[in-house]
This record gives structure tokens, sequence and C-alpha cells, in this order.
């Protein structure tokens, strides 16, 4: 049994191993046996302890047969089954001890499996086993397999017998006790015999089962590896009867020993690789050692735990920072006597550091006394050179310890003086204050010593010196360097024969509080209320704070906070940084003082009273003056000084005091960290230094080497250790980059994508090319040629480049200062936004005030668009303006012409409800059914149709649509710009609110949008009014089901804005235009009303202007004499200040033709218009037919005021010729005129004539219907000379919205009232405070100078205007030239179908022309002779048309505008036109020139 | 020649579902986002091969878990000779009321391994850079959002952008490879691989929920 018990492990051991078992037992016992002797005699203890295991086995082994007897007998004796049962086991169990004594030697064989930790350990500590004999027990095996099978089988039947022969111990106990139980039975039934067998079988039993037990304890798990001081991990725990289970179930599986049991037979069970191991050291843990020293710890803190790495080792090292207690050197409420005892107690404690009897004073005195003895003796026995050599290091060190000794006699004497003097400072103050607030007291022992032995000693002193230096060399004089030493002795010791002074500390009795003044009791008592603590950072983190402490005096002590505290920090490595913070207690606002760093200790400090005395200052807080000093605030007098006085600053003072601390490393102390390594990053190179470096550090006691988790690390120092150095390209992986990215060299030569992919590869993405899937072979060569051509590129990079490059590179090689390329790569960082990558809304412009806020609640009225004012060009730049738009809104129109009852309309709405009918008729007339609709009505003559119609189409309307039929148009605008066209939506009445915004693309000529360019541009934005007609196109009864409308527009009328105004007006024209409306609009209602249109342009983005000149200055002569020319200047400048009148438009003086400033006065005089013209309304025609040209279009784009003869002559100018032209003519028909000069829209800055006529006056103008004029007012009209427009000054529609100044001939007056609009003007001229004129009459301005003797001033325009008159010829050329060229053009715009041309239609619209013009001339209505005249006309056709007039200039304009009217857009079949053109002549080449165009469609097509 | 020219991904799946916290409605929109050396097969016939794609409105169902079911398929083959710029899948989720509001972002590649594969895709959004835009966008519903959605499949810029995480997208790729062991890569050994993804697969939620009403 026991064997079977013995043979177990090891067998199982061995077989675990992998290890070849032996067949022959003799020959493994032979072996082994040799081997022991041979172990015996070398082997080392730790074998020794295998080897006495060994032993015992070998005794266990002879005892065997004896053993196996008893329980052989005890088994039979007790008939008990299961024993019996083993016993047949044992029995039949072929083999017995084959392998057991396979040696425990054995066991620190190496596993394979972890080879390497043994190895590694063994060379540590345990000595290897190459060295056992054992080694030679090599078996030879011939039949290694079925050896195998039977060990197998056998092991298998062991391990099963395992759990029996628990079992047998079990049952054997049972029997036992059973035996014992019938003992006392077989007592009581008298039968001895069987109870003393029953007691001897009992006894053998006991004895057994110890035996078993022992033995079973002893083989069958025999190791405790513990024990043997070897490691093992904890194992998990696992329930037993669970561990039965499983080991059970790995039992019926085939080899399972070998495959599931460790070689003890157990279930190996492994540390769970993944465990996490515990970052939160618990308290119990940190408990253990906190009780290090019962005395000092008077609380215990509670610490977070600092910066736990998982590292290998979770190994903790602890540090203590005992905090004792901080004592202030100077605090704000310190009193004087306080503060000065406060010191003498600190030197007294230093006085008491020095004179200890362990002091350095003592060490050195005794340190000289032996050298110099030492001296004496070589000097006796000065011979050789050693001894002289000795001497000079003797002399040396002798000289150190010399000066050293002075120095602390210098220190003791100086530390003396002070106390004595502090002393008296003390007993001073306390006498001034008559208190005692410090219990401190000093007594002065005065010890005599005896002058003579004093300075014999000195003597010998000085003399033992001066042979020193004699010896070193000196050849000073006695005298002198005796002096000399003498001197510098006096200096740091005491003198001879002086008494020596020793200061005693005692005690004095305080005054008693109630002899206190109120302030020194309010003081002593805020000192306790002052409230500290101390806060502990480790490494930047927080780890601790302290209980709060109050302010103490205690004895010998004042102002010390007690803080007693043991903090422990548990740490895994040395620590980077400490520090303390200490903090004061102030209400609920802690506020911080001071700062102090701790040096942490390099080794564990023995002596338990090693305090280290931190100084620090509260720099955190603010310098207070202490309160004794004069200049303390409470010690002023008076409440000026009080309050007001600053004292000097060097007064101020700061908090500072010293900490005690003490720190300790409890157990064992990290390693420190190398300083050169921290900072540099870890290349691995360092890392294996570092490595080693760890590894000697650690080596001797940090790493477990029988530990198997550190097996790698192990291993690896170990081969650190060997290999050296390591491989310096191991780590670069750009060598394998290739083969990260190909395949292999072969695949890709016989691709050709991969081959491409591998060139561009080669350059490093220079040739970011797509590569097709399948390239074909030219590609190939192509790719090829431009990345060979890119290498050479880069071959040939700029030197800059490569400069750079290169700095950067030889900056990485430099691992301690590569910041440049750092920094600069963070410059690029930091460029990065985030708008680049995540759109978000904007945030809300909080600069903008509350705007913002408010947009929230402010109600949504997108009816009512809100013009967003826009702020002036702030581009200078026109090089960055790319493209610009021009933007017109345009808001609504006013008084648009309606159209007329019309009759063709009614013809036509009837023709389609009759031809309804015809159908309707025929159908019925199909189905043979009578219609329901009255037959008379079929039957009607056509004439009455209109009578007819007209009822009919009004109930048709009516019914279809409610729209009240007579205020029908559809109207629409249409703008053109730079041939571009963009229509808004159809809007329907004669008051459309169109609201719409149109854009077109400005583009200048070049693209250049240089302000001189952009000023020559002399193009106009065209505006044309249409009304859309939808016409029914049902021509054919058949065609009822067919719907079939024909659309038709109808020009109302334009009106045209410059260019060049939008632009000089800031790019930015807003205002109610008047639409130039032909006079005769056939199908239209004439109405009184002047159409108009409300329409803002801008142009986006506004264009810079061109830089002015100063006006004022422009001119670079003067006409005047410079005295006029001063005051008119004068004049200006002062308006300039004025309140009103700054912004306006004032003038003195214009530039004449040759650029010289005339008084503008002067430009008026009466001039007789040319002989036809009779009524001032045919000077005004004439006038407006002379053409405009803007100064700045015409040569030197500088603004001119010509004469009359010159404007004449010239044959265009702009505002200021035509309005003083006029203004010359109504003088001459003796009219009170006046020239106006303001801003109007569109035209900017502009001239206008008014003309103010009296009541009574006889000569006024003709009555306009448009101005209703009460008789008894005077009457003002203003003219636009230009256009020859007239406006009441009531119109509000009138383009002029500003009047600057006025002036005629004979003064300027300049508008000083408060509103500028002309229709809220008063024009009183008299009236100083609404018009300032330039100069007052008779008052000797000046301006006299210029009167001439009628009092009048001298004009610059000629008397006599002369005119030329213009031969017929010229009229004709014109008219027939421009029909030729109106003509062509209408064919070309009409691209389909054949223009036809009615002459007769066109004879009759020219002789309507003619008689246009003289209505015009003559003011006067034609309406009723205009259609009288066309009658014939409109009976047959339907006519669609108007008359145009111009001022002649160019056929150009014309043709534009014609085209711009759409009149040829005429796509009925039979259409045809008609055209006149008809040029009436003025004098001087001026024509008015006028176009009738009309369509005409035969009535009974339409 | 035309069999060895480059490698074939086949990558057929689908939009399976998204997990979101807080969402009435849920689309999803998805774009393959891949290297410049990849490309699309297109195949003339049947099969959408779409590298884009929307995914129809999908409503919270009933119960407590907040989960949109699209089971959108997605089927796309890819073919390349070097395996960078292997396609990646980009998603967005938006949630459709009166106006779409992005929900969150998320992508994963393309399992490099053949078999099925089913991946969650953690989703995230760029957070308001203020509290005040994030007031405002909680009025407005303007939330931030990446202005090119295909950006958060690189890691270009992504250290300025501040996100929040979102719910998840359930993604199932069912990955073909071909040809790709004569480029000289070795896929991974799919037997081993699918053991391990089956288990990662999810419980269908309908046993979950029978199981809690029971």
């Amino acid at each position: 049994m026991s064997d079977l018990i013995e043979r177990l492990s090891p067998s199982k051991r061995r077989k675990n191993r992998g290890l070849p078992t032996f067949e022959d037992d003799e020959e493994e016992q032979m072996l082994i046996d040799t081997s022991f002797n041979q172990f015996n005699e070398t082997e080392t203890t730790t074998v020794e302890q295998t080897q006495t295991s060994y032993r015992s086995k070998r005794r266990k082994r002879s005892n065997r047969n004896s053993r196996l007897e008893v329980i052989n007998e005890q088994t039979i004796e007790d008939e008990g089954d299961a024993v019996i049962q083993v016993e047949q086991d044992i029995e039949e169990e072929p083999y017995n001890d084959d392998v057991q004594y396979k040696l425990d030697d054995e066991e620190d064989e190496p596993a394979p499996t972890n080879l390497q930790t043994k190895q590694s350990s063994v060379k540590i500590k345990i000595p290897t086993k190459t060295e056992l004999p054992l080694n030679r027990c090599v078996p030879k095996k011939p039949d290694a397999k079925e050896v195998h099978i039977k060990q197998t089988m056998l092991l298998t039947e062991i391990s099963n017998q395992a759990p029996a022969i628990d079992g047998l111990i079990s049952k054997l106990e049972s029997k036992k006790e059973s035996l014992q139980k019938l003992q006392p039975q077989l007592i009581t039934s008298k039968q001895d015999v069987a109870a003393e067998m029953c007691v001897q079988s009992c006894a053998k039993l006991t004895e057994q089962i110890t035996f078993l037990k022992e033995e079973y304890k002893k083989m069958y798990r025999d190791r405790d590896l513990k024990a043997e001081g070897l490691y093992v991990p904890e194992e998990p725990h696992l329930l037993k009867n669970k561990t039965h289970i499983i080991e059970q179930r790995y039992l019926r599986q085939p080899n399972s020993l070998e495959r599931f049991f460790d070689e003890d037979g157990h279930l190996p069970q492994y540390l769970d690789p993944v465990k996490i191991t515990p970052t939160k050291v618990e308290e119990d843990y940190l408990d253990v050692n906190l009780q290090t020293d019962p005395r000092e710890l008077l609380k215990k803190t509670e610490t977070l735990p600092h910066e736990v790495t998982t590292s290998y080792t979770n190994r903790m090292y602890r540090l203590e920072i005992e905090i004792k207690d901080i004592s202030f050197n100077e605090h704000e409420i310190m009193s004087e006597e306080e503060y000065h005892c406060k010191q003498l107690v600190e030197m007294y404690n230093q006085y008491q550091e020095l004179t200890r009897p362990d002091s350095l004073y003592h060490y050195y005195k005794k340190r000289t006394i032996s050298l110099t003895s030492e001296m004496k003796k070589i000097r006796n026995t000065l011979q050789s050179d050693s001894d002289n050599q000795n001497m000079v290091h003797l002399r040396l060190e002798m000289k150190k310890f010399r000066s050293l000794l002075e120095s602390e006699e210098h220190k003791q004497l100086r530390l003396i003086t002070n106390i004595v003097e502090k002393w008296k400072l003390v007993k001073e103050i306390r006498s001034k204050n008559q208190i005692v607030t410090c219990n401190v007291r000093f007594q002065f022992d005065k010890i005599h010593h005896d002058l003579a032995q004093e300075q014999q000693e000195r003597d010998d002193r000085i003399r033992q010196e001066m042979l020193e230096r004699y010896e070193e060399g000196s050849t000073q004089q006695e005298s002198t360097l005796y002096q000399s030493i003498l001197d510098r002795i006096n200096e740091s010791c005491r003198q001879p024969g002086q008494p020596e002074i020793k200061p005693i500390l005692s005690k004095i009795e305080i005054t008693k509080e109630t002899n206190l003044n109120q302030k020194e009791i309010q003081r002593i008592q805020s000192i306790k209320n002052h409230e500290y603590y101390i806060k502990l950072f480790m490494n930047g983190m927080f780890v601790s704070k302290t209980l709060s402490q109050s302010l103490r005096n205690t004895d010998n002590n004042y102002f010390v906070v007690k803080f007693s505290e043991v903090i422990p920090c548990a740490i895994s490595k040395w620590p980077d940084s400490l520090w303390m913070e200490i903090w004061q207690k102030q209400g609920l606002m802690d506020t911080k003082l001071a700062t102090t760093f701790i040096g942490i200790p390099d080794s564990i400090n023995d002596s338990k009273s090693h305090f280290q005395q931190l100084r620090f200052s509260c720099n955190h807080q603010k310098p207070f003056i202490p309160l004794w000093d004069p200049n303390h605030p409470d010690n002023q007098t008076g409440w000026f000084s009080k309050w007001f006085h600053k004292p000097n600053p060097s007064l101020y003072k700061l908090n500072n005091g010293c900490i005690c601390i003490q720190l300790n490393w409890i157990g064992d102390v990290p390693s420190q960290p190398s300083t050169n390594n921290r900072t540099a990053v870890d290349s691995h190179q360092d890392l294996i230094k570092n490595m080693n470096f760890r590894f000697d550090h650690h080596s001797h006691d940090l790493i477990d080497p029988n530990d198997p988790r550190n097996t790698g690390l192990l291993s690896l120092l170990t081969r650190l250790k060997n290999q050296i150095p390591p491989n310096h390209h191991s780590f670069h992986l750009a060598q394998q980059d290739e083969h990260l990215f190909f395949p292999n060299d072969q695949f890709s030569e016989n691709h050709f994508r991969l081959h491409l992919l591998k060139l561009r590869f080669e350059t490093k993405n220079k040739v970011p090319l797509q590569i097709p899937f399948e390239p074909s072979i030219e590609m190939v060569k192509n790719y090829e040629s431009n990345i060979l051509k890119c290498l050479h590129d880069d071959h040939h990079a700029s030197q800059y480049v490569r400069k750079i490059r290169d700095h950067f590179k030889n900056q990485d090689g430099d691992s301690s200062s590569n910041q440049l390329p750092q920094k600069s790569f963070r410059l690029v960082r930091n460029n990065i936004k985030v708008t680049q990558y995540v759109s978000e809304p904007p945030m809300p412009q909080l600069s903008n005030g509350d705007s913002w806020f408010t947009l929230f609640f402010e109600p949504k009225r997108p009816l009512r668009p809100v013009r967003i004012n826009r702020e002036q060009s702030m581009i200078k730049n026109y090089e960055l303006i790319k493209k610009c738009n021009l933007v017109i809104q345009i808001v609504r129109g006013f008084h648009v012409p309606i159209r007329a009852n019309d009759e063709n309309e009614a013809y036509r709405t009837y023709r389609s409800h009759r031809l309804k009918q015809v159908e309707e008729i025929n159908q019925f007339r199909r189905t043979g059914k009578e219609p329901t609709i009255d037959h008379d009505d079929v039957n009607e003559d056509d004439h009455d149709y209109i009578k007819q119609s007209t009822v009919d189409a009004d109930n048709n309307q009516q019914e279809t649509t409610n729209h009240s039929k007579k205020e029908r148009v559809m109207s629409f605008v249409m703008v053109t710009f730079n041939n571009r066209t963009q229509k808004t939506k159809i809007n329907e009445g004669p008051f459309p609110q169109i609201n719409q915004t149109l854009i077109l693309p400005f583009v200048p000529p070049r693209s250049d949008f240089k302000p001189s360019t952009l000023s020559q541009i002399d193009q106009h934005i065209y505006f044309d009014l249409f009304d859309e007609l939808l016409i029914d196109n049902l021509k054919d009864e058949r065609d009822i089901h067919l719907t079939s409308q024909r659309a038709e527009f109808r020009w109302l009328g334009s009106f045209s804005l410059p260019f060049e105004t939008l632009y000089t007006n800031q790019g930015q024209i807003m205002g109610t235009f008047r639409v130039k409306t032909p006079d005769i609009r056939l199908g239209y209602q004439r109405s009184d009303q002047h159409t108009s249109l409300s329409v803002c342009v801008t142009l986006d983005p506004p264009l810079p202007m061109p830089i002015d000149d100063d006006q004022d200055d422009g001119f670079t002569t003067s006409g005047e004499p410079p005295t006029v020319y001063q005051q008119a200047r004068f004049f200006v400048h002062r308006l300039k200040d004025h309140k009103y009148a700054k912004k306006r438009i004032v003038l003195a003086t214009g530039p004449n033709a040759d650029g010289q400033a005339t008084l503008i006065c002067r430009f008026i005089c009466a001039q007789e218009p040319p002989k036809d013209f009779i009524k001032p309304s045919q000077v005004v025609r004439f006038v407006s037919m002379i053409p405009f040209v803007s100064d700045r279009m015409s040569s030197d784009a500088q603004d001119r005021w010509l004469n009359s003869q010159e404007f004449l002559d010239h044959g265009a100018s702009d505002w200021e010729e035509h309005a003083n032209l006029l203004c010359n003519y109504f003088k001459y028909f003796g009219l009170s005129a006046y020239v106006v000069v303001g801003r109007a829209v569109p035209e900017g800055e502009t001239f206008y004539v008014m003309e103010i006529s009296k009541p009574d006056s006889s000569s006024t103008l003709d009555s306009s219907p448009s101005s209703p004029v009460a008789l008894q007012q005077e009457v003002i009209t203003l003219w636009n000379a230009a256009t020859g427009d007239r406006y009441s000054i009531d119109d509000a529609l009138c383009p002029l919205h500003q009047v600057g100044c006025v002036y005629d001939d004979t003064n300027v007056w300049a508008n000083i009232q408060k509103e500028s609009q002309p229709s809220k003007m008063r024009f009183n001229f008299e009236s100083g405070s609404d018009w300032r004129p330039l100069y007052r009459r008779g008052d000797g301005t000046p301006i006299d100078q210029l009167m001439n003797k009628n009092k009048r001033l001298e004009s610059v325009q000629p008397s006599q205007l002369i005119y030329r008159a213009i031969p017929d010829s010229y009229t004709t050329k014109i008219e027939n030239n421009l029909s030729a060229q109106i003509r062509r053009n209408v064919e070309q715009w009409r691209r389909r179908g054949i223009t036809i041309w009615n002459g007769h239609v066109g004879s009759i619209l020219h002789d309507l022309l003619k008689k246009l013009e003289e209505v015009k001339q003559n003011n006067i209505e034609m309406k009723q002779q205009h259609d009288d005249l066309l009658n014939e006309v409109l009976s047959s056709y339907v006519v669609v048309g108007f008359p145009l007039n111009y001022a002649y200039t160019e056929p150009r304009p014309i043709i534009d505008e014609i085209f711009n009217t759409l009149i040829y857009e005429n796509n009925e079949k039979d259409v045809q036109f008609a055209l006149a053109v008809y040029c009436h002549p003025y004098v001087s080449n001026f024509c008015s020139l006028w176009v009738y165009i009309v369509s005409l469609v035969q009535k009974d097509q339409y | 020649m035309s069999g060895t020219n480059c490698f074939v991904l086949i990558v057929n799946g689908n939009l399976s579902h998204a997990e979101f916290p807080g969402a009435k409605n849920l689309a999803c929109s998805y774009q393959f986002v891949y290297g410049s050396d990849w490309e699309v097969v297109r195949v003339t016939g049947e099969g959408a091969n779409m590298e884009t794609g929307l995914t129809q409105l999908s409503e919270r169902g009933a119960g407590t878990r907040a989960i949109y079911l699209w089971n959108f398929p997605l089927e796309i083959t890819f073919r390349s000779t070097n395996p960078y710029g292997w396609p990646k899948l980009c998603v967005n989720v938006c949630e459709g009321n009166a106006k779409t509001t992005i929900k969150g972002y998320g992508w994963c590649h393309v399992p490099v391994n053949p078999g099925r594969h089913s991946n969650t895709i953690r989703l995230f959004k760029p957070r308001n850079s203020s509290i005040i835009q994030g007031i405002l966008s909680s009025i407005t519903g303007k939330t931030p959002e990446f202005i090119n959605p295909t950006s958060i499949c690189e890691g270009e810029g992504r250290e300025v952008t501040r996100v929040q995480s979102e719910g998840t997208v359930r993604v199932v790729f069912d990955v073909m490879i071909k040809d790709m062991t004569k480029f000289g890569f070795e896929p991974v050994n799919t037997k081993h691989h699918q053991s391990i993804l089956h288990e990662d697969e999810d419980v269908p939620d309908e046993i979950e929920t029978s199981k809690r009403l029971n």
C-alpha cells in the first residue's frame, strides 16, 4: 500500500515532465546509488535538503514489507470489506517500486516549458543543475512506447486509488471508533477475551491510521514548496466538492493524468491572466504599516493613493510625512516684544546647538589638538620622504580645521553678543510698554578664566601656526607674522582674560490680563482666531490635507501652529515632486499663503528626531506693516494720516516662518530616477540602457527570481546582459515598407499596375495620378518617363528646400533640442479651425447691442421688406472686385395707364362667344334636338355687335372674374441693361405693387473696375413698362375645344437711367421716377397724372469711387477779382458749417470753358431766343431738344460751364447749360426766373429752372391742367430744362428733392431752411432766416466791383446769340436714313414671317407727327384731332403703337428704345407695320425727331 | 491576365438597425469611402451597386428599446491591387421632422476577412461650441454638422472638433474576397473567425421582449 502511495508522485512527476522512464529497475537503482554517493560529497546545502528527503524515502522502502504485513493481519481480523478490496488491489499490482526512486533531485530539473526561468533563477541563487552528476543517467530505452502505455495504465489506476486511500483511512477510523464503542459493551457483557481483543485491535488500528496518515502525507503530498522557500502563487479558491467533481470528470478522459494533472496529482490552477490588479490600495493594507510608531501617531489622515501604476509588480513604497508644526517668525499681529523674544529664543537654540558636546565646535577642537600632537610626533622623528609627505598632508588638514574652528568660535561669539543685545532691547520694550507678554527671560553667567593660562594657550596656538607657516616656506618676519595671526584670532575669539558669557533661559511672569489695555487683549484673542492647515501635493496631485489648527503661544515658542500629523503615502515609484501649501482659514474662503517644496530623503532615517526646518514666506499674501511700527495705520494719530498715510514700501513685511516636518520611508526606498534620462524621450537604446540600470538596481532584492511572473523580465535582462550591443536597425520599419506594399518582385514585374504603383511609391506621392486597372503599355511608358522626370526634378530641388530639410534632419538627430520642428508643427496644427470641419449656426453678434435678442420677439412681416442700409464702399482696391451686379428693386408703379374701354376687345369677346354658340347649334342640329339658346341672338346682324357685345362682355366678365373692367391693366416692368433683360411678374391695376428684385450682371469693358474707366461707361439702364394683353386666338368655330391665347405686349412707357449717374451717386439710386410716356397711346385712357415707378437701384458690391479732388480749390485760376473770389469761397465755406445747409449743394462760382472760376450769376442775362419762338413753351421745347451730354462724358471729364453761345456751338452739354439757357430765355420774356441748384433723382446734382409768376402778371405761361392754381397766389413752376418736363412746386413726385441754392443774374441765395424739399420750402428771398444771399446790395461788398453802370452784374454771355438755320435737305436726309434703319432692324428682330410695311398708314402717321410737334410746342391737347385723323385706319385695323420723340443725336439710342418696346413682337399671321419718321428742324442743327411705329392687324383676322 | 490583375472584394449586407435613445424617427445615409487605388466594379444587370444611399425613415417601434429598423441592403463590389485605402462605410443618421437634423456620424471598415460580420458603429456628433449656441440651436433646430460627412473617416482636423456620443448603428456585412492570396495577402482563417463572430451577434429583440413579457 505504501508502495502505491510512494509511487504516486515521483512517477507521475517524471511522466509529466516528459522524461524517459526507466525500464530496468536494477540498472536505474544502481545509477541512482552511484549518483548519490557523489552527491553526498559535492552538494551544497540546498541539495542536502533533497538528500535528506531521499534518505527518508529509502527508510520507508525498507520498512515497506513489514508494514504491509501489519495491514494484512489487521484487515483479516476485522473483516473490513473496503480494506480487503484495497489489499486485493495492492496485490494485483504487478509493479512495486519500479520508478519510485527516480530521485527527488529531478524535481529541480528544469521543465522544458519554463526552462528560461529556471536557468536564470538558478544563476542567481541555486547551484546549477549542470554540475550535478545526475545528468549522466541517460537512459537507454529499447521500447519506450510499450513502457509508456504500461505506465499510463498504471498511473490511471493509481490516481483512481487516491480517493480510495483517503476513503480507507476514514473507514479505518470509523472502524476504530466502532471498536472503541464495542469495548465497553463487551466488558459489560463479560466477554473479557473479546474485549481485550478489541482493545488490542483498536490500538493496532490507531497505530495503523497514524502511520498511514503520515505516510500519505509524506508521499502523496510530500512537498510544501512554500516551506522550501520557493515562490508559490496563491491559488484561486475553489470549493472542495467542485474540485472533486472536476477531477472525476477529467479522469474519465483518456490520458487524463498526463493531460490534466500536474505532478502532484493536483489539477493545476492558474492565475487569472486578465485579473485586474487593484489600483486602489486598501485601507487595511496601509494600516499595518501605520503602526510603526504609535507614540508619534496622533491622527490618521485619509489619503488618496498616489499614482498607482499597473507595473509588473504592484509593490508600493510607503512614505510617511510627519508634519509637526509651523512656527511664524513674523506675523502681522505679532507684538514687538513677541517678535524679538521669538528671535531671542531662536538664537538661544542656535547657541545651544553650537555648544552641545557633540557639536562641530568640539569636533574641530579635538581634531586640531590631535593633529598638533601628530605633527609634533612626526616632527620629532622626521626622517624619510614619506614623513615629509605626511607632514604636508597634515599641514593642509590643520589649516582647514583651524579656519573651521575659528569660524565656529566666531559664530559663537557673535551669537552671544547678539543675544545680549537683543535681550537688552526686549528689556527696553518691556519697560516702555510696562507689560510683559512673553515669559522669556535671560540670565547671563560669567565664567572667569585665568588670564595667564589663556594667554599661554593663545600664544601656543600662534606659535604652532607660525611654525607651520615657516615649514611651508614663509619668509615673513616673526613679529609681523605673529601680529597678523593674533589679529585674526582676536577678531574671531574671546579676548583672553575676558569672562565667558553664558546665557541661561528662564521664565518670567506674564502680565495679567486685567492689567493689559484693551488693544492688547484684543490682539491676544485674535491670535487664536488664526487657523491654518496644510495641503500636501505629490506629483502635482492633491494627496491630503491636515486638520486646521489655530495659532498659539506656547512656552518659549510663539506663534506656532501645531499639527503633529502623519500623512502616509503609498507610491509605486520615486515621486517627481512633493510640495506643501499652507492655507489660512478665513471664513468661507480660504487663502493660500505659501508653497514650499520638500526634498525627499533618499534613504531610511534612523533617528526619529530628524526634523527638517523648511522656511517659507507667505508670498501669496498682501504684505503688512508690523503693529509696533510707527507707520502702522493704527499707530497713526489723526484720521487724515490714518487713511492717507502711505508708508515706505520697504517697511512692508511678509509673514514668514518655518515648517517642521519629517519624511520617512517605511520599508524600502524606491530607486531614484536617473536625472539624465528623465526628460528625454526614451529611444530604444535608452530603454535598453535603462533596463540595464534597472537590472543592476533591482537585482538585489526587488525582483523575485522565483516568481514565475518575472520570467519574461528576467530572461530579457539576462539576454540584455549577454547580448551587447543591440541591433541598431532592428527598429526601423522603413526598410520593410516595400514588402508591405507589394507582394514580391517577381509578381510586380509582370503586373503593370503593381509596377506603376511601385514607381509611384518610389516618387513618394509626387505624382498623385490615378492608376487605371488595366493600363496599356504606352501608359506605363508614359508614366515611367513622368516619374523619372519627377525624380530628376527632385534631385535638383531648390537649395532652400534642401537646406530646411537638412536642418530638420539634424534637429531630429539631436534628441535634446528638437523644439523647433515641434514648434513649427504646432504652429501648423494651430491654424486648423473648427469651422473648417464643422458648420454651425453662427454666434449671434453681441456687439450689435440688444438687437439680436429682440430678433426673437419681432413680428415677422415677410410682406414688408426692410431695406438694409449699406455701408459706403469699403473696397478701395478695385483689383479685388471680380464681378458686380446691378440690383434693381422695383417697388411699385403709379398711375399706370388703363386700357380704354376697348372696342377691339369687346369685339373679340363677342366673337368667341358667338363662335361657341354656333358650335352648339351645329351639335344640336346633328342630334336633332332644339337648342335652348335664343335663335334671334344668332341671326342678329354682325353690325350690331358693338352694342350687344359691350353688354355681353360686361356680363361675361362680371360672371367669370369679378374684376372691374374699367381699370384693367396687366403691367410688368422690363429692365434692360447691357443687352440683358429681366422682367417682373405681371401685376394688375393702375397702382401695381411689384416688390420685386431683379439682378443684372454688370461687366465693365475689359472687366476693368478702375474708377476712371467706370466713369466713362455710357450705358443706360432702361425701364420699360408693358401691359400684357391676352388675346383669344380662336378663329375657327371647330376649334372650340382648343384654348389658344396669344400674349401681346403693349408698351406703355419707359425711362432710362444712365449708368454714370448711378455710379456717381455712390452706387445707389432710389426714388420715384416719372415714366416717359408717349403722347398718344392707342387703346389706353389718357390720364392727367404722370405714370411713375418707384425704383431702387444699387450696385453690389459697391464700386470704388474716383478719388475726388477738392472741389473748392479745383480752380487753377480765377476769372474774378481776388476779393470776389475770396468772398465766394467764404460764402461756400461758411455754409459748410451751417446746421441745415452743410450737406446741400451750394455754389457761388463755376468753372468757365477755360476752367477759370466764374461767379455763376454772371451766366444769367436775358437772351433772345430764335425768331420763330414767341411763346415760353416753345422755348422750353427748344431747349429740351438740345441734346444732353454729361460733362464727364465729353472731353476731359471736367465740369465746365459754357456760355450760351458756346453751348449752342458745342451742340450738347449738361444740366447747368440747359438751365442757364432756359432761364435766359425766360428772362427775355420778362418772367422772373431763377436757376435752382440741388439734387434730384436720378440726375444727382442738377440744375432746374424756377419760374415764379405773380398772380397779377398777365404774361404767365399757359396754365396747364396739371397745376390748377388759385389766382391770388403766386405760382412757382420748376422746369427741367434738359427734358422739358415741368413740375408744379407742390408736386410730391418732383424729382428735385433737395434745393441747395438759387441764383439769378443778381445774386446767389443759399437755402438755410430746415426743409430742402421744394414743396415744403418758402421762396421769399428777402427773408434772411430762410435764404442767405451771397452779398447784400449796396453794402460795399467786393462783388460791387463787378457791377456795371446799370448796377447789374457784368455777364459772361454774349449780348446776341447767333443761330444758324437748318437746310431742309438735312432733315429729309435724317428722316430717310432713320426710317430705313428702323425698318431694317425691325425686320431683323422679327425672325419669322415677312414684315409688311403699310405705306398708306405710314403717310397718315407722318401727318400726325407734324401735328404732334405743333401740339408739343404750344402745349395743347390734341387727342380728338388725332383720333379723327386715325379713324379711317382704326375702323379696319387693330392699331397698336405710339409716337416717340427725341432730341436727335444719332440713330442708335432711338433704335435701342424701339427694340425695348417690343412692338415688333406680334405674331399674328397677317400683321402689318407702319412707320413714320418726322424730323422737325429748329436752329443750329437741333431738331426734334418723331418716330411713329404701329402694328396693324386686320379686324377680320383679329 | 484578366483573372489576376486585381483582387475583388464583394460586400453584401445590410444596414440593420439603430439603437438611439431620444429620437422620434431616424433615417440613415451611408457612403462607401475608399482609397484612390480602389475601384467600384460596376456590373450591368441586376443587383444594386450603390456607393451611397439613404434608407427609409424609420419610426420608433413599440417597446422600451429605442430601435429603428431599416434592413437596408448594401451591395457593392470593389477591386484593387493593394489594400491601402481599404473601403470604409461612413454612416450618418438623421432625424426627419419638419427639417432634417443630423443625429450622429460614424464609420467602420469593411471587414477584411471573408465571412459574416456584424459591426456596431458607435455614433457621435459635433457639439455646440458655446452654451449660447447650444440654446439657439435647441430653439432653431440647427445643430452643428460636419461640413464634409466623410471627413470623419480621416484623421485630419479631428483634433479640433468636440463631439458627444450618440447611439449605435448595427451593420451586417457578408464579405467575399477573391484572388487576394495571389497578391500576397492572406485573409484570416475564416472558421476561427466566424465562431467568434457568431457569439457577438445580437439576440433578436423579439425574443428578449417576449421573455420580459412572460
